[in-house]
C-alpha cells in the first residue's frame, strides 16, 4: 500500500470523524431500530451486526465506485487526459463543498430531490427487514443505511471512485466507516450529548472538511497511482505508463520468508 | 441584515431551523418556507419517511422530551413517588449487586417501541448517580442500578415519569437478578472456554503440519508454550466446575461423571504442562479445551431448556391479566397488574380475568374459578363476595378492592409454591450418573493396567501411554448424551404443548405401572353441554334467541339452536333465569319457579333419572319443556385409553363425581366397572395411588383439587390445562393445550427421549472402548486422539439433537 494512499485514509478517517456528528443525528434512528429492539439478544453482537452490515455496504460502494474510476482512467487516457477520475473527484467534491457552505450562508440554489419511487422501494425494503430475527435485520438495517442519498457519504464515494481502483475504493470507503464507528457504536449505546453543543456547527464543519478533502486530493493527484496496488492482476484494468508502477507494494515485497526464522 | 436584502439570500439563514430528522441545523438554502416538515439533506428525508412508515414517528417525540429533560436537573415535587424510598419498599424491591450499588426492577407505562429502549436506557446521562437502566421490551420492565448515596429512587422515578413511563414496583427482582448473574457467569465460562479451546486449535493444527512438513524447534516450543497458556487458563477457570464436581461427589460419597472427567482434565493438564515445559513428549492441551467447551455447552443447553419451562409456568400472566382497570378518582385508568398496590380497587369487565385478591365493593355477576377449582360451574358473586385472582368474570362488569396482589394472591402463591419446588426437587439419578461408578472404576483398572504394561519399557513410556489411556477414555460423549437429549426433547415438548419440570420425567415413565384418571375435566369436557331435552325446536329457538341477550355461562349451550328470531324486552333476574317476547309471545327461561312464577303456567314434574343442571323453557302458549345440561366425554379420552394400554399401563378411573356417572363413563371407555371408582374423596385418591405404588410406577392424569396429592404422590403426575391450583403445584408435567392427545404425545415422546439416551450412551461407551483398548497397545497418537474424540462427541451431538422425539399425534385444530 502506497504513501499517499494511507495519507488519504488518514485524512478520511478523521474527517469522517468530524462529520460523524451528522451520522448521529441522521442514523440514530436506524440504530435504535438496528440495536434496541430486542433486549434479548446481547447488544454486542446486534451492534455487530449492525456496523458489519454498514461496513459491507460501504466498502461494496468503494469496490464500485473504484472500479468506475478506473474505467474513467482508461477513458480519460484514450482522450488524452491523464487521472481524469481523480480529477473529477476532487473538482465535484470541492464543488459540493461549496454549494453546501452557500446553502448555509442562505443561498438558494437548484437543488435535486431523490424520486419518490426509489424512496417507496427503501421504505418497503425497511419493513421488510423488521421481520427478520433481530441480529439478521440488525445487519440488513446496516446494509441499508449504506443506501441512503446523504450527500457525506457519497462526496466519499467520489473520492473512492477518484482512486482509481477497486481495493483502494473499498479501503478509502472502509475508513471512511471506520470514522464513523465511535459516533455510531455511542449512540446505540446512549451517548447522545456528542451532537448536542458541536451539532450546531456540523453542517459548516462538513462543507468545509469536503472542500479540504478535494482540494488535498488535486494537490495529491500527482502523487497518486495506485497501478501498483494488487500486482499484475490489476495492471490490466489499469492504463499503462504511470508513473511508480515499478515500485512494488510493501505488503509484497516483505512478504515473511518461511526459512528466515531458522 | 444586509444578507438578507440581497437578491437570492434567504432570510430565514439567521433563524435557526432545525432538521425535522436529525435536528442539526438546516442550511438556510434548504428551508422550504411552507412545508412543515424540514429536511438538511435529501437523506434526512428519505430516513423520516422510514421512520413514519414504519410507525415508530414516537422516536422523535421521546427524542425531544430526552433533549428537554437533559436540559435541566429534575425538580419535580418531593410528595411523588416518595413511597419508592421506604424502608419497607426498599426491603422488598431493593437488592445489592456485589459492588455495593442499589438494583431495582420497576413497570414502566407506555413503553413501545425501540425508540423506548433507546430513551430509557439514557438515563444515566440525565440522574446523576444512576449507572446503569437497561430496559426490557417484552416485559415492560426496567432493571435500574444506582448509587443510593448519590440519588435516590423516587428522583429517578420523577424523571422516568417525565419522560411519560409512569413506573411501578414490580416483584420477583431478587430472583431475576439471582438467576441472570448464574446465567452471564455460565456464558463467560463457555465463551472463555470457547477462546481457548480456538486458540490451542489453531496452534494444534499448526503443531500437527508442522509435525509432517517440518517445523524450527524455537517455534514449536513456543506454540506448546503457548498452548500450555491457554489450555491453563481453560482448566483452571471454567475447567474448575468439574472438579469442584468431583470433589463434592468425593465428599458426599457419590458416584458422579464428575470424576473421571476431572482425573482426566487433571491428569492431561499436568502432563500437558510438564511436557511443554521440557520441550518433548505430548501435551493433550487441544484434547482437554475442547472436552471443558463441549460439557459446559452441553450443561448450558440443559439448563436452559429446564428454564424456560420453567418460566412458562412461572408467570403470571398466563393465570391474570397483564394489565388491570384500576378506579381512580378522575376515572378507570389501565395499568400493570403488577403495578396495583393493596386497597385499589379495579375494574373487572365481562370475560376478563380478576388480576387481585379481593371482595366485590359494586355490581355482581358470576365468576369461572375454574383455575382455581377445578369446577367449570361459574358461581354467583354479590357485594362484599371474595373473588380470587384469576377467576374470570363471566357476566357484568364488578368493581373489586384489592386485599392481596401479585405474589401474594392465592395464584401468587401457587406460583411461587411451583417454583420452590422445581428448585428443592430432588435430582433424580439418571442413566448416565447410574453408571458413572462403574466406569469411573474401570478407567481407574485399565490406568493401572497400562501403567504395569509399560513399566517394564519404562518410566516415561508408561506415565505417556497411562495418560493418554486417561484422556481418550475420558467420558464426554457419554456426559453429553443425556443433558443435549434432554435439552432437546424438553425443548421440543414444550412446542408440542406440553411444559415439563425435569428431565427426569422421560425416565420415570420409562417402566409402565398404573395410570390413573380423573374423569370430570380430564377424561370429559368438564363443560356445560346440552345432553337431553324435551323441548319443541320452536321453543329451543325462541330461548336460543333470548339467550343471544345474556351473558350468563348457560347462555353459550344455546348458540347452536339461534335461528336468529328477535327478542324484544328482554329482562334479566340474576340468579333465576330470563324473560323477554320473542316473535309476539312471551317466553321464560330459568328455573322452574321462575317459569312457572312469570308466566302463570304449572310445569309437570320432569324424569326422575335425570341428574345435572335443569333448565326450563315455557312460552304463555302453553309450550313448555325442559333441558338437561351436563357434561360429555372428550372424543380423543378412547385414543388415550388405548395408547396407555398399548405401553402396558393398567388403567383406572378415580373420581369425586357419583358412582353412576363414572361407570357411565367406565362403561363408553371400555373400562371395567371394578377399575373405575366414583364418589373418591381426596385422602381415598392418594390411598389408591399409594396402594398402586407398592406394585410399580404409577402415573396420574388429572385436573382437580381432589387431585393434588394423587398427583404429588404419583410416580408422574401430568396436570391436564385449565388444572387446579395444587395439581399445578404438585404435578411434573403440565399441558399448555386443554388436548388428551397431548398425554399419548408424551408417552411416545418419552420412550424416544429413553431410547435416544441409549443409543448415544451405547456410541460413546463404543468409542470409548475402542479409545481405551488402542491406548493400552499404545497405538494412540496425541494426533489419533484430536481426531477421534471430537469425532465421537460430535456424533453424539448430531444423534441427540437431530432426533425428533415429540410428534404431535394429529394437526392443530
Amino acid at each position: 500500500m502506497n504513501a499517499e494512499l494511507l495519507a488519504i485514509m488518514g485524512g478520511v478517517v478523521a474527517a469522517s470523524v468530524v462529520g460523524s456528528l451528522h451520522c448521529a443525528g441522521m442514523c440514530g434512528a436506524f440504530v435504535a431500530m438496528a440495536v434496541g429492539i430486542d433486549t434479548r439478544v446481547p447488544r454486542v453482537r446486534l451492534h455487530s451486526a449492525y456496523n458489519l452490515g454498514r461496513l459491507a455496504i460501504y466498502t461494496g460502494i468503494g469496490i464500485v465506485c473504484g472500479s468506475l474510476g478506473g474505467a474513467l482512467n482508461i477513458g480519460g487516457d484514450l482522450l488524452g487526459l491523464e487521472q481524469a477520475a481523480i480529477g473529477l473527484a476532487a473538482t465535484t467534491m470541492i464543488v459540493i463543498g461549496v454549494v453546501s457552505l452557500l446553502r448555509v450562508a442562505g443561498v438558494r440554489l437548484p437543488r435535486v430531490h431523490s424520486p419518490r419511487a426509489i424512496e417507496l422501494v427503501y421504505i418497503r425494503l425497511h419493513t421488510a427487514a423488521r421481520r427478520l430475527s433481530p441480529t439478521v435485520r440488525a445487519g440488513v438495517i446496516g446494509l441499508l443505511t449504506g443506501l441512503l442519498p446523504c450527500g457525506w457519504l457519497w462526496a466519499f464515494a467520489l473520492l473512492a471512485a477518484g482512486t482509481a481502483h477497486p481495493v483502494a475504493g473499498a479501503l478509502v470507503m472502509a475508513a471512511f466507516w471506520l470514522g464513523t464507528l465511535p459516533v455510531l457504536v455511542a449512540v446505540g449505546a446512549g451517548i447522545r450529548e456528542v451532537t448536542g453543543r458541536l451539532g450546531a456547527a456540523a453542517p459548516i464543519a462538513m462543507a468545509l472538511v469536503i472542500v479540504a478533502l478535494g482540494v488535498s486530493t488535486t494537490m495529491q493527484r500527482s502523487k497518486l497511482a495506485f497501478s501498483s496496488f494488487g500486482g499484475e492482476g490489476a495492471a490490466n484494468t489499469l492504463p499503462v505508463g504511470l508513473p511508480n508502477h515499478d515500485e512494488p507494494l510493501p505488503c509484497c515485497h516483505s512478504k515473511p520468508d518461511r526459512g528466515s526464522a531458522r | 441584515m444586509s444578507l438578507a436584502a440581497a437578491p437570492g439570500i434567504d432570510s430565514h439563514a439567521t433563524t435557526r431551523c432545525p432538521c425535522t430528522h436529525c435536528s442539526l441545523p438546516v442550511p438556510g438554502g434548504l428551508i422550504e418556507h411552507d412545508a412543515e416538515d424540514q429536511f438538511c439533506c435529501n437523506a434526512c428525508k428519505v430516513a423520516h419517511s422510514v421512520i413514519t412508515a414504519s410507525g415508530l414517528s414516537g422516536y422523535y417525540r421521546v427524542r425531544e422530551h430526552l433533549a428537554d429533560d437533559a436540559s435541566g436537573p429534575s425538580t419535580g415535587v418531593g410528595a411523588e413517588f416518595a413511597e419508592f424510598d421506604d424502608a419497607a419498599f426498599v426491603e422488598q424491591h431493593v437488592i445489592r449487586s456485589p459492588n455495593g450499588e442499589a438494583v431495582c426492577d420497576l413497570y414502566l407505562e407506555g413503553v413501545r417501541c425501540a425508540a423506548c429502549v433507546w430513551l430509557v436506557e439514557r438515563l444515566p446521562r440525565i440522574v446523576p448517580g444512576t449507572r446503569e437502566a437497561r430496559l426490557d421490551l417484552g416485559r415492560s420492565l426496567v432493571r435500574i442500578t444506582w448509587n443510593d448515596s448519590v440519588t435516590r429512587l423516587s428522583a429517578i422515578a420523577r424523571i422516568l415519569d417525565r419522560l411519560g413511563y409512569r413506573p411501578h414496583a414490580a416483584t420477583g427482582a431478587a430472583q431475576r437478578s439471582a438467576r441472570r448473574s448464574a446465567d452471564r457467569r455460565a456464558m463467560i465460562q463457555l465463551a472463555v472456554a470457547g477462546a481457548c479451546m480456538g486458540n490451542i486449535m489453531l496452534l494444534a493444527a499448526a503443531l500437527y503440519s508442522g509435525m509432517l512438513d517440518g517445523m524450527d524447534e524455537t517455534t514449536r516450543h513456543g506454540f506448546r508454550l503457548l498452548s500450555a497458556c491457554f489450555g491453563l487458563v481453560a482448566v483452571l477457570w471454567p475447567g474448575r466446575v468439574f472438579f469442584r464436581g468431583a470433589f463434592t461427589a468425593v465428599r458426599a460419597r457419590v458416584w458422579h461423571l464428575d470424576m473421571p472427567i476431572a482425573l482426566a482434565l487433571g491428569v492431561g493438564t499436568f502432563t500437558g504442562v510438564l511436557n511443554a515445559i521440557r520441550g518433548s513428549g505430548e501435551i493433550y492441551f487441544d484434547s482437554v479445551a475442547m472436552l471443558i467447551f463441549l460439557l459446559l455447552a452441553a450443561r448450558w443447553l440443559q439448563e436452559r431448556g429446564v428454564r424456560s419451562a420453567a418460566d412458562s409456568i412461572e408467570l403470571l400472566s398466563s393465570c391474570m391479566a397483564p394489565t388491570a382497570h384500576r378506579v381512580e378518582s378522575e376515572g378507570v385508568r389501565d395499568i400493570p397488574s403488577n403495578a396495583l398496590s393493596v386497597g385499589d380497587t379495579v375494574e373487572v369487565r365481562p370475560g376478563e380475568s380478576c388480576p387481585v385478591d379481593g371482595c366485590i365493593t359494586s355490581g355482581s355477576s358470576h365468576f369461572d374459578t375454574s383455575v382455581l377449582t377445578g369446577e367449570p360451574r361459574p358461581v354467583a358473586a354479590q357485594l362484599g363476595d371474595r373473588i380470587n385472582a384469576g377467576a374470570v368474570n363471566t357476566n357484568a362488569t364488578v368493581h373489586i378492592r384489592a386485599e392481596a396482589i401479585g405474589y401474594n394472591t392465592r395464584v401468587g402463591q401457587i406460583m411461587e409454591t411451583i417454583g420452590r419446588l422445581s428448585r428443592e426437587r430432588i435430582p433424580f439419578l439418571g442413566r448416565a450418573d447410574r453408571i458413572a461408578g462403574p466406569f469411573f472404576f474401570a478407567v481407574l483398572l485399565l490406568a493401572g493396567l497400562t501403567l504395569t504394561l509399560w513399566l517394564p519399557q519404562g518410566l516415561t513410556p508408561a506415565f505417556e501411554h497411562t495418560t493418554a489411556l486417561l484422556i481418550v477414555v475420558c467420558p464426554c460423549a457419554l456426559a453429553l448424551a443425556t443433558p443435549l437429549v434432554c435439552a432437546s426433547a424438553i425443548g421440543q415438548a414444550a412446542r408440542s404443548g406440553l411444559l415439563i419440570k425435569g428431565a427426569d420425567v422421560f425416565e420415570r415413565l420409562g417402566a409402565p405401572g398404573t395410570a390413573f384418571l380423573d374423569k370430570t375435566g380430564t377424561l370429559t369436557h368438564g363443560a356445560f353441554k346440552i345432553v337431553d331435552a324435551t323441548v319443541s325446536p320452536a321453543l329451543l329457538a325462541a330461548a336460543a334467541a333470548l339467550e343471544r341477550h345474556s351473558s350468563h355461562p348457560i347462555a353459550k349451550t344455546f348458540e347452536p339452536f339461534d335461528q336468529g328470531a328477535i327478542a324484544s324486552r328482554v329482562q334479566h333476574h340474576t340468579g333465576l333465569g330470563v324473560h323477554g317476547t320473542v316473535d309476539g309471545r312471551a317466553v321464560a327461561i330459568g328455573r322452574r319457579s321462575f317459569v312457572e312464577s312469570t308466566l302463570g303456567v304449572h310445569l309437570p314434574a320432569e324424569a326422575t333419572d335425570w341428574h345435572g343442571t335443569l333448565v326450563y323453557i315455557a312460552d304463555e302458549a302453553g309450550d313448555h319443556g325442559v333441558v338437561q345440561l351436563g357434561d360429555t366425554l372428550r372424543t380423543e379420552a378412547a385414543g388415550l385409553i388405548r395408547t396407555l394400554r398399548s405401553q402396558g399401563w393398567a388403567v383406572r378411573i378415580l373420581s369425586g363425581d357419583s358412582c353412576a356417572a363414572v361407570e357411565a363413563v367406565a362403561a363408553q371407555l371400555e373400562i371395567p366397572p371394578h377399575e373405575a371408582a366414583g364418589s373418591m374423596t381426596p385422602e381415598s385418591k392418594l390411598q389408591a395411588v399409594e396402594l398402586a405404588l407398592d406394585d410399580g410406577p404409577v402415573m396420574m392424569i388429572g385436573d382437580g383439587v381432589n387431585d393434588a396429592s394423587a398427583l404429588a404422590r404419583a410416580t408422574v403426575g401430568i396436570a391436564t390445562h385449565g388444572g387446579a391450583e395444587a395439581s399445578l403445584t404438585a404435578a411434573d408435567v403440565y399441558l399448555t393445550e386443554n388436548r388428551l392427545q397431548n398425554v399419548s404425545t408424551l408417552l411416545l415422546g418419552s420412550r424416544a427421549v429413553i431410547r435416544s439416551i441409549r443409543l448415544c450412551l451405547a456410541v460413546s461407551l463404543t468409542y470409548n472402548v475402542i479409545a481405551a483398548t488402542l491406548a493400552i497397545g499404545g497405538i494412540i497418537t496425541p494426533l489419533f486422539a484430536a481426531i477421534l474424540m471430537p469425532v465421537s462427541s460430535l456424533t453424539v451431538i448430531w444423534l441427540s439433537l437431530s432426533r425428533r422425539h415429540f410428534m404431535r399425534s394429529d394437526p392443530r385444530p
